[in-house]
Order: C-alpha cells, then sequence, then structure tokens
C-alpha cells in the first residue's frame, strides 16, 4: 500500500509540474533562508567552537564606579498650639544626582578579588581589543592581539593544529611565546602549517609560536585575534586600582543557574574595597551571558535580561512570520490540488476507498513533497554557505550548518504540511461520492 | 440478488424538493443483463447509484446478494463495494496520474491483494479487453474506447457479482460502443456477471435480456 502511495506521490509531482515546483520553491526557499538566517545567528551570538560552552559562561566585561550626591531638604510646616502659630521644621537628606564611570577591569583587581568562586569552575582574563601594524615585504599588516591568562585555553576550547597552549608557567615567567591563528600565519608566514619555532616581532618583543589554532569563524573579537600572548607580557603605563584594559569570562560549574553565578560576583564585588579613588564610593559589576550582553547591545536597556527577553520576543516573531507565509500558500496550493482531484477521490471511494484510505494518501503525499523541499533546501543551504565562506562575503565569519536545527525545521515543516493537507483531505474524504463523482471530471 | 423495496430518493433544498425516485421496487436475478432507459433527469443514474451503494434511498429497503444494507456503516459499505461490485462510468473516470495497469489495480488495492497477485490479475483483466499491450501507458495515451476498456478491466478485475455501468457507450462512437457492448455481453454470458446499465440507445439495450424505463422517477416499464 505504502508503496503505492509513494508511487502516486511521485506521479502527481511529476504531472503537475507547476504546482510542484511552486510548492518544493516555497519549502526548500524557506528552509534555506531559515538555515542561513539560523547559522548567521549562531555566528553572532557565538555559540560556535571555540565557545561551544556559552551556556555555561558568565562575561563581565566592565566595572561601574560612582559617586552619589546628597543635599539636605528642609521642610518648614506651620502648625497651631494653643492658639498660637509655632513653626515646625523637618531636614531630609534626598539623593541629588549622581556621577559615575564604567571602565574595563584591572587585571590585578580581577586576579586579587575574582578568583575561586564557589560556583565558578574557572575563570579567565584577556585584555580587549589591541594590535599592531607591522610591515613585512614592504607591506602593512595588522595583527590583532589578545593578552591572556593560560585559563584562556581552558574555558574556550579552540582547535589545535600545531603545538600547544601556553601554560602556568609560561605566564608567571611572561614567557615570550604566542599562539597564533592560521589566517595571521597564512598572512604573516605564507603558510598554514610548519610555523612552530617561527618569530614574530612586534611592540619591539620577539615572540616564539609554540602553538597554532585554527581562525573561529566568528565575530566575537577576543577570539579573532591573531596573536594570543601571555597577559605579563603586556606593559601599560596607565595604572589605576580599579580600570584597565581587562574582562573576566567565568565558567560555571556544571549544571549550576547562571543567575546564582550572577549573584556570586556581584556579591564578590561588594567585598572590594570601595573608597580607593577619593572621587567615587560605589563600587558595581554587570556580569551577564552572552546573550545577555548582545541584546543589551541592540536595546540599549540598562537590564542585560529585559534586553535579552525583548530580542527572543522580536526574533521568535520575525521567525513566525517568516515560515507562516509559506505555511499559508502551502495551504492555499494544498487546498486546490486536493479540490481539483475530487473525482479521483470518488472513483476511489467507489472501489471500496474508506474516508482513512483517503486521508492517508493524502497526507503521504504531503510528507513525500516536504521531504523533498527538505531536502532540495539542505542542498541549496549548502551551496548558499560555500559560496558564502568561499568568497569571503561575511569578512572572518564562517557559516556552518546546524543539521539538529535542521531537522527540526523540516519537521516544522512536516507538521505544517500534514496540517495543511489534512484539513482539506479530511474534508474531501468525507465528500459524498456521487457528489465527487459529478465534479471536475478527470 | 437484487432487491429494491418502495425506494423513494427526495433531494430537498430550503425552498425546492425533487423527487428523483419514488416508489421504486424490483428484482433482478443473478446473470441478469438489465438495461435502464428513460429520457435525462428520469433518475436512471440515481438508481444506478442506490444499486451500487453510493447513494442511500430516502426511504425503502435495497438488499444485495440477500444481504440488506440498511444497517451497514461507511466501512462496511466500502467494503461491501469493493468486493460485490464495479462501476463503470460514461466519462470513464480513468486516474490521470496512474498508468493503465496501476489503474486496473485499484480495487485489489483496498482489498490489501499482494503486488504480485495485483499486477497478474490486473494483467489478465486488460488480456480479456485486449489492452495487454497498453499496461504501462497513461489515460492520456489512449483513445476513448481504449480508455473504457481499461474502466471495464478494472471493474473486473475483482471478479464482482455485479456490474454497474452507467452509460458506458455514451462517450463512444458507434463501433467503439459496441466493442464495449461485446465485451459487456461475453462477461455476462461466460462468467454470469450480474449487469446493470443505464443507456440512452435502444439498440444497445435491445442487446440485454430486460429494459427498465423510468419516467419522472417512477417505473413505467
Amino acid at each position: 500500500m505504502f508503496k503505492n502511495y509513494i508511487k502516486l506521490a511521485w506521479r502527481v509531482l511529476y504531472r503537475r509540474k507547476f504546482f510542484t515546483f511552486i510548492t518544493l520553491f516555497g519549502i526548500s526557499f524557506t528552509l534555506m533562508i531559515l538555515m542561513l538566517v539560523t547559522s548567521y545567528m549562531q555566528v553572532e551570538f557565538g555559540s560556535r567552537a571555540p565557545m561551544g560552552n556559552q551556556d555555561e559562561l558568565v562575561i563581565m566585561p566592565n566595572i561601574t564606579l560612582s559617586m552619589k550626591y546628597f543635599d539636605t531638604i528642609p521642610t518648614i510646616d506651620t502648625i497651631l498650639v494653643g492658639g498660637a502659630t509655632q513653626y515646625d521644621t523637618t531636614y531630609q537628606i534626598k539623593e541629588n544626582g549622581s556621577s559615575n564611570s564604567t571602565s574595563s577591569f584591572d587585571k590585578d583587581l580581577l586576579n586579587n578579588s575574582f578568583r575561586g568562586l564557589e560556583s565558578i569552575k574557572e575563570e579567565t582574563l584577556f585584555s580587549n581589543d589591541g594590535g599592531y601594524d607591522v610591515y613585512l615585504n614592504n607591506s602593512k599588516i595588522n595583527i590583532k592581539t589578545n593578552y591572556t591568562d593560560h585559563h584562556f585555553w581552558n574555558v574556550f576550547n579552540f582547535k589545535f593544529k600545531e603545538g600547544r597552549p601556553y601554560d602556568s608557567s609560561d605566564v608567571e615567567q611572561g614567557a615570550q611565546v604566542t599562539v597564533i591563528s592560521d589566517e595571521l600565519a597564512m598572512e604573516y608566514f605564507g603558510r598554514k602549517d610548519n610555523v612552530l619555532e617561527e618569530v614574530i616581532n612586534i611592540d619591539g618583543k620577539q615572540y616564539q609560536v609554540i602553538g597554532l589554532v585554527e581562525t573561529p569563524g566568528l565575530t566575537i573579537h577576543y577570539l579573532t585575534a591573531g596573536m594570543f600572548i601571555p597577559y605579563t607580557n603586556a606593559e601599560s603605563s596607565y595604572k589605576d586600582p580599579y580600570f584597565g584594559g581587562y574582562t573576566m569570562i567565568f565558567q560555571t560549574n556544571p549544571n549550576t543557574d547562571l543567575q546564582k553565578a550572577k549573584g556570586e560576583i556581584e556579591n564578590t564585588a561588594k567585598t572590594i574595597d570601595q573608597n580607593l579613588i577619593p572621587d567615587y564610593n560605589e563600587v558595581e559589576v554587570t556580569p551577564a551571558s552572552y546573550t545577555e550582553l548582545y541584546a543589551k547591545m541592540i536595546y540599549y536597556d540598562q537590564d542585560e535580561e529585559k534586553s535579552l527577553s525583548i530580542m527572543k520576543k522580536i526574533l521568535f516573531g520575525l521567525l513566525f512570520l517568516f515560515i507562516l507565509l509559506p505555511v499559508l500558500n502551502l495551504i492555499n496550493l494544498n487546498v486546490s490540488r486536493i479540490m481539483d482531484r475530487s473525482s479521483e477521490i470518488g472513483v476511489r471511494k467507489a472501489f471500496g476507498a474508506t474516508s482513512k484510505d483517503i486521508l492517508t494518501q493524502f497526507v503521504f503525499e504531503n510528507i513525500i513533497q516536504t521531504l523533498l523541499g527538505g531536502l532540495i533546501g539542505l542542498i541549496l543551504v549548502l551551496i548558499a554557505i560555500y559560496i558564502l565562506n568561499e568568497g569571503k562575503y561575511l569578512g572572518t565569519m564562517r557559516l556552518g550548518v546546524d543539521y539538529k536545527f535542521f531537522i527540526y525545521s523540516v519537521l516544522i515543516c512536516l507538521v505544517f504540511g500534514i496540517l495543511s493537507g489534512l484539513l482539506p483531505a479530511w474534508k474531501m474524504s468525507k465528500t459524498h461520492i456521487v457528489n465527487a463523482l459529478k465534479s471536475k471530471q478527470l | 440478488m437484487i432487491t429494491l423495496q418502495s425506494i423513494n430518493k427526495v433531494y430537498r433544498t430550503k425552498t425546492i424538493e425533487t423527487t428523483a425516485l419514488n416508489n421504486i421496487s424490483l428484482e433482478i436475478q443473478k446473470g441478469e443483463f438489465v438495461s435502464i432507459m428513460g429520457p435525462s433527469g428520469c433518475g436512471k443514474s440515481t438508481l444506478l447509484n442506490v444499486i451500487g451503494l453510493l447513494d442511500e434511498p430516502s426511504s425503502g429497503t435495497v438488499i444485495v446478494d440477500g444481504q440488506s444494507i440498511s444497517n451497514y456503516d461507511s466501512k462496511a459499505l466500502s467494503r461491501f463495494r469493493n468486493e460485490k461490485l464495479g462501476f463503470i462510468f460514461q466519462s470513464f473516470h480513468l486516474i490521470p496520474d496512474l498508468s493503465v495497469i496501476d489503474n486496473v489495480e485499484l480495487p485489489l488495492l483496498y482489498r490489501k491483494v499482494s503486488a504480485k497477485e495485483r499486477r497478474e490479475l490486473s494483467a489478465a483483466a486488460l488480456e480479456s479487453v485486449g489492452l495487454k499491450n497498453r499496461m504501462d501507458h497513461f489515460p492520456n495515451q489512449l483513445s476513448g474506447g481504449q480508455k473504457q476498456r481499461v474502466a471495464i478491466a478494472r471493474a473486473i478485475v475483482g471478479e464482482p457479482a455485479i456490474l454497474l455501468a452507467d452509460e458506458p457507450t455514451g462517450n463512444l462512437d458507434s463501433h467503439m460502443g459496441n466493442e464495449v457492448m461485446d465485451i459487456l455481453t461475453k462477461l455476462n454470458e461466460e462468467l454470469k456477471t450480474t449487469i446493470i446499465m443505464v443507456t440512452h440507445d435502444e439498440n444497445m439495450a435491445k442487446r440485454t435480456h430486460r429494459l427498465l424505463r423510468l419516467y419522472d422517477g417512477s417505473q413505467v416499464a
């Protein structure tokens, strides 16, 4: 029976070429765009290697120092005591403005205050955006650098193509070693392998290459640096007890609630000496997940969680609308396709088909059609990603196919495909045989 | 074989009530070849549909092969039609997406017959109507006469006891029409299949055992 359903489904698709083209185009194109958007979002949100464990990460990019100003405000009331008017003066101390300053952290502050928290498995500190221009064979190369501790290599799972990461002793001793990306290797040495023991000169220092990593196809600057260097090599003339050029990322213990970890980090910040600088008397940190920070960047809301909630609603709304349009189209096509075949239904019922047989047949046709559309969609998205990646149309961004999401998308299409076919098929399966036979002739 | 007792069929809308069949009672014996004639709109096709369990009478009893079908649910009716009845329509009603042999297999498909047996029986049915060499063609590659012969093969493949033909020669020229009648006559004579045929053609009707005439929903002869 199923073989017959497949055969008939195939024949129907083959015979009604225009209808098949429109339907398959709708399904496959929708899937392709969905997959590309998802892939883009995964890169933007960094939920891919080396940030694959993003759900466990809490980022603490900034520290905010603030000073609140208070004024004494007198209130004078008149009251009547024994027929005589008396003045009653009340003094209130009210906040009358504040000033604050926000920046990234001093590395010593991070090392001394934020290591070894209870809910944290490991934490890493690293410098923010930095880079040097290097002249090589009369051409200028801009090398992006990131000064990190050795924990960096545990928190982020980079793919090492050669060598090793620097360890705690390299960091403690300020060893002039570096881990470089394969893109920098290509740019600097003209090859993507055999670069260990080579030397790169920047900032008047010679760094020996001890590791080579695959450049992540992400847009997160601290992960896409060309050179990673032990932070003890970084020199700064600027000295401040709070501010510096460093960020800390915490990897929570497995199954730890991020909110709990954030709370612990915030409480830890309150234990910092608040009065190291006379102008300020309050220290605050705002730990957040990567997606919360991303959402905050877009919506500029003070509350990261609220920003993320708004962003999720908008994204899911757009996603829903994007799926809804082709689904409505699919329903419309299915209704007209099934109505068009009403006399076939009449014949089948006359020769013994039950309503269930008719329903199964049409639903089966929809399933075949959707799966075919899914397959074409997958091929299209693979081609599109290959072209975008190879042509470097998205800069350093490298898109990839999330097969799990692909399966979800096909399942969604399948559900809509079945539902869109089910209603008209059910309606037609209940059609009176005589009326069905009288409709448009075969 | 087939007994109709006081069959009435009335179509009702909000404003109009139309009587399609008026108190029809008849009996058709096993192996009979009966034709039904009458002017357009007299209820010929309605009567055939009632006999073929495609339509329900408004009142009256239908007994087919000794079984009253009044209490059958739709699933039981489907099975009964599949096993006992075969249909031939004026406009062939072949499914264009299926090949000739797949069209012929249709009744067996719903009888859960194995694919191999379906193929063998369908090939034999097509051979009996002289179209074995057209098995893999599609309906749009056939002439009108060939299409009707395929429709006959589909109707007889399941060896039904009763064959119901609604103007089977109506869309064919006289030569093709006679060919189709030859096949039906042969089926009736050799396999003793009971055939009830609606026709407008007196010459075709003369080739059957008995002629029923309808006028305004009533049997007049």
